[in-house]
């Protein structure tokens, strides 16, 4: 079993909603979807778009929040045209005491690159900024091998 | 040394044989498309999920998708750096031919898990061939993945 994640997304939606992980709407309930699953069903239902993302968390030294660009944004920077957050694990298998590495990670989506920032499950109060040009030829090619095999190989 | 396992098993933290009813299948590197798992040489696509040498399994309370998978050997210090007196082949079920999958580089890709589940299986085959003679444990087998 995964480890619990110390850290939540947070979102604000295009009819101005702000909804958290693990609360109300995106609540985590054991057998049901994910709250990002069913924040992905929330938006489609009922036609919304996600317009701001920040992640928190609770530490010894108080709370974290972590803020992606957005349409008011603070800084001026650039707007980005969608979001996302995952997890990232990576841990040793076939030994006792494994090693491992946990991750929440949201990233902002621009037409050709994407920000990521990457917080840290075993410490929130470490956190890395990462930068990735995206690959339109590579998309391409994951989206045609969608269609044709109903599923994106790895 | 210098060919591969003919047997695979469990070793306890004090170094004994500990595979008594927990014996995984042995799964050898033959050629680049072909393994043995006991009945003779066959393409790596013909052995099936239940004669794989391991599975893992992502179990999570809430259904996750299970995205991006790799999986790798290394030195148990540096994920980049090769198994130190090991050459590591996996293959995942289904796959026709095995990886040399010898440092994060070289790792393995698995096929996403993308339809939401509570559980996700994953079936791999390992082969080893040792280059020195003596225990590797050191050496260390990495998984990684993103999951939502």
């Amino acid at each position: 079993m995964l480890p619990e994640e110390k850290v939540k997304f947070v979102v604000g939606l295009s009819n101005g909603e702000h909804l958290t992980e693990g609360e109300g709407v995106l609540s985590k309930v054991r057998g049901e979807d994910s709250p990002w699953w069913k924040l992905q069903h929330y938006l489609e239902d009922n036609d919304l778009e996600i317009r701001s993302m920040s992640l928190y968390s609770k530490t010894k030294v108080g709370n974290r929040h972590y803020h992606l660009p957005n349409e008011n944004n603070k800084f001026k920077g650039e707007v980005p045209k969608a979001y996302n957050c995952f997890r990232r694990y990576s841990g040793d298998v076939l030994v006792n005491n494994a090693r491992y590495e946990h991750y929440t990670v949201m990233e902002a989506i621009y037409d050709d690159y994407k920000v990521q920032l990457w917080v840290s499950e075993i410490d929130n109060d470490k956190c890395w900024v990462n930068m990735i040009i995206i690959d339109h030829e590579l998309e391409e090619r994951r989206k045609k091998d969608e269609e044709v095999f109903g599923s994106s190989g790895g | 040394m210098s060919s591969y396992n003919d047997g695979t098993h469990v070793r306890s933290s004090g170094g004994s044989d500990d595979s008594t009813a927990n014996t995984p299948n042995n799964v050898k590197y033959v050629a680049a498309g072909t393994a043995d798992w006991g009945d003779g040489t066959e393409n790596c696509s013909a052995v099936l999920d239940g004669e794989c040498t391991l599975k893992i399994n992502v179990t999570y309370d809430s259904s996750i998708t299970v995205t991006s998978i790799t999986m790798w050997a290394y030195d148990g210090t540096t994920e980049s750096t090769a198994p130190t007196n090991l050459d590591v082949y996996l293959f995942e079920s289904g796959d026709t031919a095995w990886t040399n999958a010898d440092g994060s580089a070289a790792a393995m890709s698995l096929t996403d898990s993308d339809t939401p589940a509570t559980s996700h299986d994953f079936y791999v085959a390992m082969s080893v061939s040792p280059s020195a003679v003596g225990t590797q444990s050191s050496n260390a087998v990495k998984f990684a993945f993103t999951y939502q």
